[in-house]
């Protein structure tokens, strides 16, 4: 795959199509969206790293050194979407960081979130979802699995 | 006139009945062994029929003996005589024939967990030179009384859900202290479907972990609780208030051989010991 020129004829032959299906268009030549998944590297278990991304061996390296399961699955989730917001095309060492940083600030701030005087279980059981810049843009809540699980929750949780 | 056998895998509903008749009589609060129970023990706990024995009067089962074996050892899982044969040599007659049929096939190394309440069986045991290798010790947490703090305290990493899967594919699974033989890493393995688990992790490694089934409403048993990070009792704590928050009010953790976790870390986070079992340990033998 060449990602440089990837998308760019598909763009040209369908300028003047109608908007609905431009937009499709549009979509299936986003970063890391139209390409297929495949395998980048594989950690010292065996375990593999496999993205739709170009990452450079450093950036590569670097998320297989996050425990691998969940929270590598949604480091890499975050990477990929920070990627997509800045139609990053390689995901370098930069952007891993950045991404594992986004992470550490929103468990801060849930963890912030549960000690303040009146906060609600409800309220801790939430996300911070990074926006393209890396600043904390949204709150989405975390009961679908996605957030981490320092916040006490209702009981009986699913 | 009495005869002993090994078993074979078409051998389950003998095993069934035997435990049924001999087994059951001595415990009648628990459920009666059926063949799914069994094959779930051949799953879970590696119980092999070829390691299993009978002993008969006639067509009737009058002793039984339950084996489960690894590359490790194996594991005197059951051993019963039925009441009104007790005393006749039955039950030494079954552990010297294993041992003498595992001195040839190996693994020569076979365990068992003894209630210490069962005094009459540890005798055997030590009648048949096993000897105490430590004691597992059931603990429990009664967590009304450990109620969810109103702040996190010292809190250094993600808590984060965790599999049985997780753990293997970050190499933890394999690794680690001694542990009895129900929460070996070969069941937690058998068993991933139904456990849950939840984990403190950094961006590099998983610090701590959890792992668990729900008893009943109110009870969670702990299959696993490991600090990686000098039995960090702040992140121990930190998933035990997991516990507590999803509604359990006791939480138990069996059979805990005294490497697995220091009994002052335990008693630190809220456990109290309850019952305890001996664990013995023998060579296979030939006769």
């Amino acid at each position: 795959m060449t990602p440089a020129f990837a998308g760019a004829p598909s763009r040209a032959r369908h300028a003047e199509a109608p908007a609905k299906a431009g937009e499709a268009s549009a979509e299936a030549d986003a970063p890391g969206s139209s390409s297929e998944a495949k395998l980048i590297a594989r950690d010292d278990k065996k375990n593999p790293l496999v993205s739709t991304f170009e990452w450079t061996s450093d950036a590569a390296q670097r998320i297989l050194r996050v425990p691998a399961g969940y929270m590598r699955n949604k480091t890499q989730e975050r990477i990929e979407e920070i990627a997509r917001e800045r139609t990053a095309r390689t995901i370098d060492l930069g952007l891993v960081e950045e991404g594992i940083e986004i992470g550490k600030k929103m468990m801060a701030e849930m963890i912030a979130g549960y000690s303040a005087p009146g906060s609600s279980p409800a309220n801790t059981a939430s996300a911070v979802k990074p926006n393209g810049s890396g600043a904390p843009r949204e709150v989405v809540n975390g009961s679908n699995g996605g957030g981490y699980l320092n916040e006490v929750r209702s009981k009986h949780e699913a | 006139m009495s005869s002993y056998r090994f078993c074979r895998t078409d051998d389950i509903d003998l095993l069934v009945d035997a435990l049924n008749r001999c087994w059951a009589p001595h415990f009648p609060n628990e459920p009666p062994m059926t063949p799914a129970a069994f094959k779930r023990s051949i799953r879970d706990l590696q119980v092999w029929c070829s390691s299993c024995m009978v002993a008969m009067s006639g067509p009737d089962p009058i002793g039984v003996l339950i084996g489960a074996k690894r590359s490790s050892g194996t594991l005197i899982h059951r051993i019963a005589v039925h009441p009104d044969h007790l005393r006749q040599g039955h039950g030494r007659h079954l552990l010297t024939s294993l041992s003498s049929k595992l001195a040839i096939l190996g693994p020569p190394r076979i365990v068992a967990e003894v209630p210490e309440s069962l005094a009459a069986t540890c005798e055997l045991f030590s009648a048949c030179g096993y000897l105490e290798e430590a004691a597992l010790t059931d603990y429990e947490r009664d967590n009304s009384q450990h109620p969810t703090p109103n702040s996190q305290g010292d809190q250094s990493g993600f808590v984060i859900p965790i599999t049985v899967e997780d753990l293997a594919a970050n190499g933890l699974l394999e690794e680690g202290p001694q542990v009895c033989w129900e929460r070996s890493f070969q069941t937690l393995i058998a068993r991933k479907d139904e456990i849950a688990g939840r984990g403190v992790a950094s961006d590099e490694r998983i610090e701590a972990y959890l792992l668990y089934v729900r008893r009943d409403d109110s009870t969670a048993e702990i299959l696993s609780l490991r600090s990686l990070v000098d039995e960090n009792p702040a992140h121990l704590h930190q998933l035990l208030t997991q516990l507590t928050a999803q509604g359990f009010e006791r939480v138990i953790f069996p059979r805990v051989h005294p490497e697995e976790i220091s009994t002052d870390v335990l008693e630190g986070l809220g456990f109290r010991p309850s019952t305890t079992r001996r664990l013995f340990a023998g060579r296979a033998r030939a006769a």
